[in-house]
């Protein structure tokens, strides 16, 4: 579906991505997952057609997505609000929909179709100006997939969005995941990754660090799970593959006051990876 | 095509709902015209035609009419000699000369027979609004002579005298009709006018031009007057060109601003990740900004001709003026909205050059009123130009060849300036 070799952007003197290389298979949600300045927005534009690399190669579908036949085929939920605010909801999806070539019953029923995918019919009426934070970011995906493509490119989908609407929105990605939309995700939030992903990859400056499933990194990037003991005497922590076997010889050390298990998660992963936190 | 269409659509749906961009695209620049034309004049009488009356018949019926034509509240009227009226039609300052013809008089009490009195119309062809207007008072005032000239026992008996008098030249199955019609007035007449005398408030509303639709009252006979040399015919034909120069910037501005906020939006982003060439998004936009600008002009175009008589000497040189204006600016449009980053830098760059360009061009100062060093250095400027062609099609009476040097500098100034924008925008990072 997508093959990125050994891609190098710049813009001016700033390196944007250095021997950038992905492969995205059809039907997958592919996570990208990297600080500000990672290269997650470079990486967008080369998959959309938006800028070529200096070096190396993008292949989308199977060609170049710099053809404007193929860009047909691809849906974009850029980060920041790609909307009109004094066009209506409904207005705006149509707009969208023409710029990608359809017109008569199928704009409508695309239209209606998306405006009742995203659940924002009964607002469609009202300006994109009105909607709040949330639906604006809803209004911003049916933009994305009005014309159905078979990639669909959503640049931090839930920024800024109240958890209802999150919600909301996981549940049409993984909708469109089951309609067997390729979906490309980028984003901050590592529970996002978590729940959504099939696999991810974690950039930064301009480079892959580590690709695979989240377990799969976990595995072999984490540390092992943290045991956390408490007694009178103060707190003990111990890195283990076993915990179990670890409490066992610890209550026969003696009284245990209480204790917990802390598991590796995805931000240790990225922070033993790229020495930072994914804010930065 | 379609895509195209949609894009343009899409702005001008945007800029209609935009009410500040509305104002100062279509509201601002009228009041602006509407400012300067008082200050240039232009507001010190009406928009009434100014018509000669041309009196070259000597009998009482004559000047009975000409005082008629002097009194009307729709035209202003001077009475002049004929080459003096001709000379100011010619001109262009009078926009028709009404003339009473020897024989005016004489031919004024025939009513059913003979030739009706004539009354002469020179004008200037191009004028066909007016010369409607003009033939309609003239009509008016001719069934209302006729009228007099019945209601009056002493004209009427010698009216009546002079008609039967020439029933000989009324077809032969008509003039027994023509004879009682005579007989049955006269004794209606008198009759009516006894009435009247014992009942005098009785008939005060009688002066409608009751005949008006029996009869012919005079013949009118139109001369052609073209017209050599031509200023502007009031204040507003200056000031209404200059409004159409602010309709033009604002237009201009409005559509800078959205250029850049589309990029900022991120609106550009998803457009250009459609499957359209960049240089057909711009075009959409471009499409929409020509639009707007040209029904701008013909709004402001339009306001000036029906309301304070800004009458454009050729309606198709001015239609060339205003598309040769519009693609210009349509093409400054692009220059600019391709030299700032953020809203407030487009604009500002916007302004720092259009600005200039407005007060050499004489968007401000009318280019005839300029010192001689500032006219020359004003053919700098696109908007110099677009003044010229839009005054030589309203009032300075341009031929085509005087058309083509304004029209050509602004269709190269559209086109360059079109391009280069063009081509600074599609290689701006998204």
């Amino acid at each position: 579906m997508i093959r990125i070799d050994s891609v190098r952007k710049q813009f001016g003197s700033t390196v944007a991505l250095q021997d950038l290389s992905l492969q995205v298979q059809a039907g997958e949600i592919f996570g990208l997952l990297g600080p500000n300045g990672a290269g997650k927005s470079t990486t967008m534009s080369l998959l959309t057609g938006l800028a070529a690399p200096d070096a190396g190669s993008v292949s989308v579908l199977g060609g170049d997505p710099r053809d404007a036949a193929l860009r047909a085929r691809i849906g974009l939920a850029p980060q920041s609000l790609a909307l009109y605010a004094e066009l209506t909801g409904r207005e705006n999806i149509a707009f969208f929909a023409r710029m990608f070539g359809l017109g008569g019953e199928r704009l409508k029923r695309r239209v209606d179709a998306a405006l009742d995918f995203v659940q924002l019919a009964d607002r469609q009426h009202d300006r994109a100006g009105t909607f709040s934070g949330g639906m604006q970011r809803r209004l911003n995906l049916a933009a994305a997939i009005v014309h159905e493509p078979e990639l669909i490119l959503l640049d931090e989908p839930t920024a800024g969005v109240d958890p209802q609407s999150r919600n909301a929105l996981f549940d049409n990605v993984l909708a469109l995941k089951a309609a067997g939309r390729t979906i490309v995700y980028t984003t901050h939030y590592m529970e996002e990754v978590e729940r959504l992903c099939d696999r991810v990859a974690i950039i930064d400056h301009g480079r892959v660090l580590a690709v695979d499933t989240v377990p799969a990194l976990l595995r072999a990037h984490a540390p092992r799970p943290l045991l956390v003991i408490e007694r009178e005497d103060g707190a003990t922590r111990i890195e283990t593959d076993d915990p179990l076997s670890e409490l066992n010889r610890a209550a026969a050390a003696g009284p245990i006051r209480s204790f917990h298990v802390e598991q590796p998660r995805l931000e240790q992963v990225f922070l033993h990876l790229t020495g930072r936190s994914l804010r930065d | 095509m379609n895509a195209l269409f949609a894009l343009a659509a899409k702005d001008i749906r945007l800029l209609l709902r935009n009410r500040a961009a509305l104002f100062f695209t279509v509201a601002w620049p009228l009041l602006i015209a509407l400012f300067f034309g008082v200050i240039f004049g232009g507001g010190s009488g009406s928009a009434k035609p100014k018509v000669a009356l041309v009196v070259q018949d000597q009998s009482a019926a004559s000047e009975r009419f000409a005082q008629s034509v002097l009194k009307l509240e729709t035209l202003e009227v001077d009475r002049l000699d004929a080459a003096a009226a001709e000379q100011l039609v010619r001109q262009g300052k009078r926009t028709a000369a009404i003339v009473l013809p020897e024989g005016f008089g004489a031919r004024s009490t025939q009513a059913f027979s003979g030739d009706p009195p004539e009354v002469g119309l020179w004008l200037d062809p191009s004028r066909r609004s007016e010369r409607a207007m003009i033939e309609g008072m003239l009509m008016k005032l001719g069934a209302e002579a006729m009228f007099a000239n019945i209601s009056d026992p002493t004209a009427r008996q010698r009216w009546l005298q002079d008609s039967r008098a020439r029933l000989d030249q009324i077809e032969p199955e008509s003039r027994a009709a023509f004879s009682d019609f005579y007989d049955a007035l006269d004794t209606m007449m008198a009759t009516s006018q006894a009435n009247a005398d014992s009942q005098p408030d009785a008939g005060a509303d009688a002066d409608a031009p009751a005949a008006a639709n029996t009869f012919v009252p005079i013949q009118i006979a139109e001369r052609e007057v073209s017209v050599v040399r031509r200023g502007p015919r009031n204040g507003f034909a200056i000031s209404f060109t200059q409004g159409m120069s602010w309709g033009l910037f604002g237009a201009l501005m409005s559509f800078v601003t959205s250029l850049v906020l589309e990029r900022i939006q991120g609106t550009w982003s998803r457009l250009r990740a459609a499957p359209l060439t960049s240089a057909s998004l711009l075009l959409g936009k471009a499409l929409a900004c020509f639009i707007v600008m040209l029904v701008t002009l013909l709004l402001i175009g339009g306001a000036g001709a029906l309301l304070f008589g800004v009458v454009p000497h050729s309606l198709p040189k001015l239609l060339l003026a205003f598309v040769a204006a519009t693609f210009a600016f349509t093409g400054l449009m692009m220059l600019l909205a391709s030299l700032g980053k953020t809203v407030q830098g487009a604009s500002g760059a916007a302004w720092a050059v259009m600005m200039p360009l407005a007060m050499v061009g004489g968007a401000m100062i009318p280019l005839f009123a300029m010192p001689p060093w500032m006219a020359q250095l004003s053919s700098v400027s696109p908007v110099k130009w677009a003044v010229l062609a839009i005054e030589g099609a309203i009032w300075r009476g341009f031929s085509l060849a005087e058309m083509a040097t304004p029209v050509a500098i602004l269709l190269a100034t559209g086109a360059v300036c079109g391009l280069a924008g063009a081509w600074r925008i599609t290689r701006q990072p998204v």
